[in-house]
Formats: C-alpha cells, sequence, structure tokens
C-alpha cells in the first residue's frame, strides 16, 4: 500500500468522525449533560484538527485529498445520552484501529502524525466510557 | 492479541548468538591452527542483522526500567506487551534505583520513548505494535492523572 493511499484512509476516517460528532453534539445538547457535551466539542474539534493535518499531508505528496462524503449511516441508539456515549466510544475506536492499521504503510512526518493520532484517540476512548486496553486499536 | 514477529523473538535472536558464538569458538580455534598453512580467506558473508534489534532492545530496557517499583496497573500490561515482543516481563522486586516518585517519571517518558521507537522501527508489525503500546501507555497515564 502506497502512503498517500494509508494517509487517504486515515482521512476518509476523520471525515466520518466530524460528520458523526456533529450529529452527536446537535443530540445531547437536547439531554442538558454538560460534561458529555463538552467531550463531544473537544472531539470533534480535535478530529476537524486531525482532519486538516491529514489534509495537508496528502496535499503534501502531491495528491488530492478525498473529500467527505456528503452523509454517513447514523450509529444506532443515539437518542439517549447514554448511547450517544456509546457511538461515541465507537467512533474513537474505529479511527484508532484505521491508525493502527495505516500506520506502518507510512514513513517519518506522516508516521508520527499516525501515531499520535492513534493515541489521541485512544486517549478520548477514556472519556465516553473506554477502559485502558494493552493493545489499543486492536479491538 | 498479537503474536511475537517470529523474525524478532528476543529468545530466538539470542539461541542465535549463542549458536553463533559456538560456532566461532569452533571455528576460531581451527582457524588459528591452520592460519600459517593457508592463506587468508575471503570474507564470508554475516548472518543478517536485524535492523530492529537496536529498537526492540531500547523498548524492552525502558519499560523494564519504568516497571521497577510501579504499580501493577501499569506492570500488568506491560508484561503482556513484552511478551507480545518476545521478551520476559521486569522482576517484580523494585530497584533501590526506583524509590520514592522515580517510576511515575519513567512511566511518563516511557510513552513518548514507545512512540518515538514506533517511527523508528522498520518490520510493519513492530510499528503497529509500537505504535499501539505508546496508545496504551497514554490511556493508562491519563486514567492515573499522571497525563
Amino acid at each position: 500500500m502506497s502512503s498517500v493511499s494509508a494517509l487517504q484512509k486515515a482521512l476518509a476516517a476523520e471525515h466520518a468522525a466530524v460528520y458523526l460528532y456533529g450529529v452527536l453534539g446537535g443530540r445531547v445538547s437536547t439531554y442538558g449533560d454538560p460534561s458529555l457535551a463538552a467531550a463531544l466539542q473537544d472531539a470533534y474539534d480535535a478530529h476537524r484538527a486531525a482532519r486538516d493535518a491529514l489534509i495537508d499531508r496528502v496535499a503534501a505528496a502531491g495528491a488530492h485529498p478525498a473529500g467527505a462524503a456528503a452523509a454517513y449511516a447514523l450509529p444506532h441508539g443515539i437518542d439517549s445520552a447514554a448511547g450517544v456515549r456509546a457511538a461515541a466510544l465507537g467512533i474513537e475506536r474505529h479511527c484508532a484501529a484505521t491508525y493502527f492499521a495505516q500506520v506502518a504503510a507510512v514513513d517519518g512526518e506522516d508516521r508520527r502524525l499516525l501515531i499520535s493520532a492513534l493515541g489521541d484517540a485512544a486517549v478520548r476512548e477514556l472519556s465516553f466510557g473506554g477502559a485502558p486496553q494493552t493493545f489499543p486499536g486492536t479491538a | 492479541m498479537f503474536r511475537p514477529p517470529s523474525h524478532l523473538s528476543r529468545r530466538t535472536a539470542l539461541g542465535l548468538l549463542g549458536v553463533g558464538a559456538v560456532a566461532c569458538a569452533t571455528g576460531c580455534s581451527a582457524s588459528s591452527t591452520l592460519d600459517s598453512l593457508r592463506p587468508t580467506p575471503l570474507p564470508t558473508p554475516s548472518a543478517p542483522t536485524n535492523p530492529d534489534r537496536p529498537v526492540l532492545d531500547r523498548v524492552v530496557a525502558r519499560i523494564r526500567a519504568a516497571d521497577a517499583g510501579a504499580p501493577s496497573t501499569f506492570t500488568r500490561p506491560h508484561a503482556t506487551q513484552l511478551h507480545a515482543l518476545g521478551a520476559r516481563a521486569a522482576s517484580a522486586a523494585p530497584s533501590a534505583s526506583a524509590a520514592g516518585d522515580q517510576w511515575r517519571r519513567q512511566q511518563t517518558r516511557l510513552a513518548a520513548d514507545l512512540a518515538a521507537a514506533a517511527a523508528q522501527a522498520h518490520d510493519p508489525r513492530l510499528v503497529r505494535l509500537l505504535a499501539s503500546m505508546a496508545a496504551a501507555q497514554r490511556q493508562l497515564l491519563t486514567v492515573q492523572g499522571l497525563a
């Protein structure tokens, strides 16, 4: 797999995360859960930053960054705070798994970016009910 | 769960080192006897070296050092991770130098060490393993309030 392909796959995961966190944030405000709302906002901001960083890296490699889809399938059960929390945990696990799968396909600054992003996603899992794992990104 | 990268196994590598040492010992004594009787031999190709060996050794040493005196919250997952690297866990007894809060500093530094090792490794399986271990360490530090 080429390094650009690996970056594009990571970018696709971040596009989805940004979209889904936008949806989840709107749901939580209804339930007046300030701590969850803050965690969702932080995650949304972090994924936007990660998306932008990946766009820059793909462009720096001379390729055209993949765009976001028009819409993404929403997780089930997001009509409650617990459901939103579980969906957010799922997003982070998906991102961590994507970074885990792609990290070895890139080198140098790109690899450092993916290593950092894998750790960021793993730490955010803790904000949404996740527990420390021995090998984040593999489950 | 990871399986140790077969060609990166420390035990395998140590076994190969042992075999090499025996071969060298016997070869050396034979060649010293024959040196005066035959021309200088052409250099023989050496066994291929594992480019990840320095990274692997450094990571194992750092984890063992960080775990000296650290609570099981850290040492338990590290034992599993060391096993995945083909190494044994650190001794349970803390060293004298691990007194006080030193383990906290070492554990905090370990996350960056693992990330740096993942950035340097060559074998794709080792890269993924180390990147995941760096992420796991960040999780532990966050949960323990050390991040």
